[in-house]
């Protein structure tokens, strides 16, 4: 039967395919990606980058078999570093797979069978040639915008094989597609902030370790967790960070660690203060303190009126004057559970001294997630040291190393997103600007048409299942697209994205789903068509160390042969490029055909020249051949002046000539822009609102607030599939930490399987009872691999233990539509059903 | 020497005056032919008239806005902070009001820049900063569209990220007054 089946599909595939002219033109890149193994290291050592650090990577007879770090700057472990082997040998896609309904009929492939139906084994060149062929279908039948290519993750690092990138250069070239805005783990932030301070914040250069080491008195980590987050950046991970973080804890400050549960960061702090306010209730908090400021006459009047406008009309809410609700530090208590004197005793302790205050992002991916950030910089500017040293908020110290001081350096190129191409009526391609006379002089008419698709990237289950819906974002409205076609790589959005079994009834609606993907992940067991894709170790790359830091570059040496038949992103892309439109289009994407190699070397170059032309800039960059025969990261040195370097103390010194990017120029406590918007769900000044789930609330609908952070070893998904598992897997499922008391309620003891669940959904998880979660609060990191009893069944329980299918899929508020993952009720109860055997990371039927 | 010569010629032929030309990058401001003192800086993209030659100097006059608060600057609109020509804080040039409204006057004033860097039209160079946008800010991210910032929010936010872009430092303005013009709030 299975052989009928896959003979019928692979001859249907060969009869259609007949009228696809570039057909013949397919072999024609081979050469391009030769595979050449001859000059790999079969025995030794191997310099690479990856995500979280350069690795010295030991292979034997041509396998990896150990890896570990080049930069030893801190006796602070990580734990991601010694699982290189895994992340090439374990839960490969092995061979290019379609979906067996799909493959017999694409124009009638059954899409709710997806995820339940097996996949059936094709050639590559088959699987080009389906996936050019009904790519072209949906174009020309519903128009670009159908096909949804935003993809999002964290992918590979590398600046030549950048999964994303390189879908939207196909994506652009070869016709347009509908993008998404923003992303998960800084949605609220990134809205509000360039409101609040006139630019994102959160992905910037902060103030730099060094000065905060030297001039802070009291340091407070306000829902942040350095110790596990700074083991990654998003380019290679420089490794400085957690010196500083060593030093900080050596210089005896005080430091003050506001989290409800005892994260990572607080066991490493011993002598820290833990502050575990409900989960959600910051904002009242923080507006607990601002009165009790105010009232104390504790807060610096000329700070606010030079530096900020609007303070006095959030003063009226601040004492209730709008609302009839002075928010005291009792009310504050009442909403938080922090008894009034800590409250008091914070605020004045942070406004007696030079006080730093850091946070994270969990706070605002919550309900109403603008709020916090909003409060916090509000609460700043009250205590007058923003601009200062040692002063002021920030919140980007716990990601890719923001505060290590930026080295004096040149930085790399890498592959772009390119120029929307444009065809004749024959369908050939002839070039990236359109010859009417339509063709803006920015040229950037294109953008702007596909940018009108574009919605905010935690909506996607929301778009698929509404196609036209309008939404309000940001001021703008926003027409949902109706989605056929999706496009991922280098993501796994079954693991990031809330309340799962939605996006599985949501994930039923396009016609085709396409993935490159390394592994079996819960995604690619949802898709049509798979391509195996080789892995970062499998290819050869170039990267920048240190995300802000500029710390240096790192080659990217291919350690081992391309796995079973797994190709690179870039060949996928060039090869589709072939099918669709033949060597023009190739010719566009891979700029005349230029190898891995030829990018890596010119990418280098563009660092290296800016070198050669810059005398002053002493480094030891050497020409590209010998820096990449020796397989050593090029170092660059650090200067005085980056050393020094205080966020907005340039504004701090002249607000009128470095104005911040407000309308006012100044800090906006009351934003005018936000008034005129004139939404329910997010005022013009930082106010607290109720979240939609949470432990204060009259009629909860489930018992204990579930919190579902970053977690300790795992960048997201990365690695779930390693050897790490067995050293957190509680019977063999994700842990949930529990308090002892709630524990004993429910009759759970360590080890036991627990169920968790709420309307949303159900899975397994490993119980560890442990003071580090406060009563009534549950713990379950994000980033486990979905992994349900019946495999493409809407309800089914997840038996890895993925949190995302009990969160709730609901924006942020019409401002910045950021996802809400940290606010969400469930139940726990001990689990006494038959025992549900993993399997998240094994292949899928047919597979 | 014949390259020297023949990049005068072909200089002074291109300074007619009432030329009207754009800078591809930030130039150097002085209040007459001859002093050494940089008193502020001409920002590219800008439409500047050429008056005339006198030395190794341009002498050009600029039409902007002028914040009565703020007459160190000469703005490119009255709606953002878009800078044409920006004095430093102890110069306030002279200007004539061709028009007052509000806290704004539109203004022309006249200075000397040096010799070069400049087009006599302005799409070209605009072209060249989308593609310096669009190539070096899809590298790590997806690209933004222009218009997802407002003209104030653009320069912070732009130098915020150019560090870890391979940007030139004579492109900055360029690229900044490019965003700004572009952006969400600057649409007709």
């Amino acid at each position: 039967m299975q052989e009928t089946i896959n003979r019928r599909g692979f001859l249907k595939i060969g009869a259609t395919l007949a009228s696809v002219p570039v057909f013949s033109q397919l072999s024609g890149t081979y050469s391009l990606f030769a595979k050449d193994v001859s000059n790999l290291v079969k025995n030794g050592e191997v310099i690479t980058g990856t995500h979280w650090g350069v690795l010295k990577v030991t292979l034997k007879d041509g396998k990896v078999v150990d890896s570990k770090p080049f930069f030893n700057t801190s006796k602070i472990p990580n734990s991601l570093q010694g699982n290189t082997a895994d992340m090439i040998y374990k839960s490969r896609v092995k061979y290019p797979m379609v979906r067996k309904s799909y493959l017999e009929n694409p124009d009638d492939p059954k899409p709710a069978l997806r995820g339940s139906e097996e996949f059936v084994r094709v050639s590559y060149e088959d699987a080009i040639k389906l996936v050019a062929r009904e790519l072209k279908k949906t174009r020309t039948q519903k128009g670009p915008a159908s096909v949804f290519a935003g993809s999002y993750g964290w992918k590979s690092v590398g600046n030549v094989h950048n999964s994303r990138i390189l879908l939207h250069r196909f994506m652009n070239l070869s016709g347009g597609f509908t993008g998404s805005l923003g992303d998960y783990s800084t949605g609220a932030s990134q809205i509000i902030m360039p409101h609040v301070v006139g630019s994102i914040s959160v992905y910037e250069q902060q103030t730099s370790w060094p000065v905060i080491l030297e001039h802070s008195k009291v340091v407070v980590l306000w829902g942040v967790n350095p110790i596990t987050t700074l083991k990654i950046s998003w380019q290679v991970d420089d490794a400085q960070a957690f010196a500083y973080l060593e030093k900080l804890k050596a210089s005896g400050k005080q430091l003050i660690i506001i989290d409800p549960r005892r994260s990572e960061t607080i066991r490493y702090f011993d002598k820290a203060r833990w502050i575990a306010p409900l989960p959600n209730t910051d904002v009242a908090m923080m507006l607990g303190m601002a009165n009790h400021l105010y009232k104390k006459g504790k807060y610096d009047k000329e700070f606010l009126e030079t530096y900020t406008v609007g303070f006095d009309r959030f003063s009226e809410y601040l004492l209730g004057k709008t609302d009839g609700i002075d928010k005291t530090t009792a009310w504050a208590s009442s909403i938080c559970r922090i008894d009034e004197k800590t409250i008091q005793e914070l605020a004045e302790l942070f406004y007696d001294n030079r006080t730093f205050m850091m946070s994270g992002w969990g706070m605002q991916r919550a309900h109403h997630g603008e709020q916090p950030h909003w409060m916090l910089v509000t609460l700043a500017s009250m205590l007058g040291q923003i601009g200062l040293q040692g002063g002021g908020f920030s919140l980007g110290h716990h990601y890719s190393g923001a505060g290590v001081p930026t080295r004096k350096g040149a930085t790399i190129g890498g592959i772009n997103a390119a120029s929307l191409g444009y065809f004749d009526e024959s369908g050939k391609f002839i070039g990236t600007k359109s010859s009417g006379s339509d063709a803006a002089s920015t040229g950037e008419s294109w953008k702007l048409k596909v940018s009108a698709s574009s919605f905010p990237v935690a909506r996607i289950a929301d778009a698929l299942m509404h196609p036209g819906k309008t939404i309000q974002h940001n001021g703008k409205t926003i027409t949902y697209p109706d989605i056929d076609f999706i496009y991922w790589v280098g993501g796994n959005p079954f693991s990031h994205h809330q309340n799962t079994n939605e996006l599985v009834k949501a994930w039923k609606k396009p016609r085709t789903i396409v993935m490159n993907s390394i592994y079996w992940t819960p995604s690619a067991k949802m898709a049509d068509i798979v391509f195996p894709t080789t892995s970062q170790y499998e290819r050869n790359d170039i990267a920048m160390i240190g995300d802000y830091s500029k710390h240096g570059i790192s080659p990217m040496k291919q350690l081992v042969e391309k796995q079973f038949e797994a190709k690179d992103d870039y060949q996928i892309f060039s090869d589709l490029c072939l099918a669709y439109a033949g060597k023009e289009l190739f010719n566009a994407y891979t700029e005349n055909g230029k190898k891995e190699m030829d990018w890596i070397e010119e990418y280098y170059n563009v660092a290296y020249n800016t070198i050669l032309k810059t005398p002053q800039l002493v480094t030891d960059m050497k020409p590209f051949k010998t820096f990449w025969s020796e397989n050593k990261p090029v170092i660059f040195n650090s200067t005085m002046e980056s050393e020094s370097f205080v966020k907005f103390k340039d504004f701090r010194d002249d607000p009128i000539l470095q104005p911040l990017g407000t309308p006012s120029g100044l800090i906006e406590i009351y934003s005018d822009t936000i008034a005129k918007m004139n939404y329910d769900d997010c005022r013009a000044y930082p106010s607290w609102f109720e979240p939609i789930e949470w432990l204060g609330m009259k009629q909860k609908p489930a018992e204990f607030h579930m919190l579902s952070p970053h977690p300790y070893d795992r960048l997201h998904s990365q690695q779930n599939q390693t050897r790490l598992h067995d050293t957190y897997a509680v019977a063999n499922h994700e842990p949930i930490y529990i308090n002892p008391k709630d524990a004993a309620k429910k009759q759970i003891k360590n080890g036991d399987t627990v169920r968790v669940f709420n309307a949303r959904g159900e899975i397994l998880a490993g119980a560890v009872v442990t003071n580090d979660v406060i009563e009534g609060v549950v713990c379950i990191y994000e980033g486990v691999w979905y992994d349900p009893e019946k495999p493409g069944s809407i309800g089914s329980i997840c038996k890895n233990g993925s949190p995302n299918l009990l969160t709730i899929d609901i924006p942020t508020s019409k401002l910045a539509n950021g996802n809400i993952s940290h606010t969400a009720l469930v139940n726990i109860e001990k689990y006494t059903g038959k025992a549900l055997p993993l399997t998240a990371f094994s292949a899928p039927k047919g597979a | 020497m014949w390259k020297q010569i023949a990049g005068i010629v072909l200089a002074s032929s291109a300074l007619f005056s009432n030329d009207v030309v754009y800078f591809v990058k930030e130039k150097p401001v002085y209040l007459d032919a001859t002093s050494g003192k940089v008193v502020g800086k001409l920002l590219p993209t800008n439409a500047v008239e050429i008056l005339s030659q006198e030395g190794d100097r341009i002498k050009f006059k600029i039409t902007g806005y002028q914040n009565k608060a703020t007459p160190n600057v000469i703005y490119f609109t009255d709606k953002a902070r878009i800078f044409s020509l920006a004095f430093a804080k102890n110069i306030t040039p002279v200007t004539k009001v061709l028009e007052s409204k509000d806290q704004w006057n539109i203004v022309t004033t006249e200075a000397y820049t040096t010799q070069g860097d400049y087009e006599k039209s302005v799409e070209p160079m605009m072209e060249r900063a989308s593609k310096l946008y669009s190539d070096n800010c899809s590298m790590c991210h997806t690209l933004n569209a222009v218009d997802h910032f407002t003209a104030n929010q653009w320069p912070s936010t732009f130098r915020s990220m150019l560090d870890r872009t391979p940007i030139q430092k004579d492109d900055v303005w360029l690229v900044t007054q490019y965003l700004q013009k572009n952006a969400s709030d600057m649409k007709k």
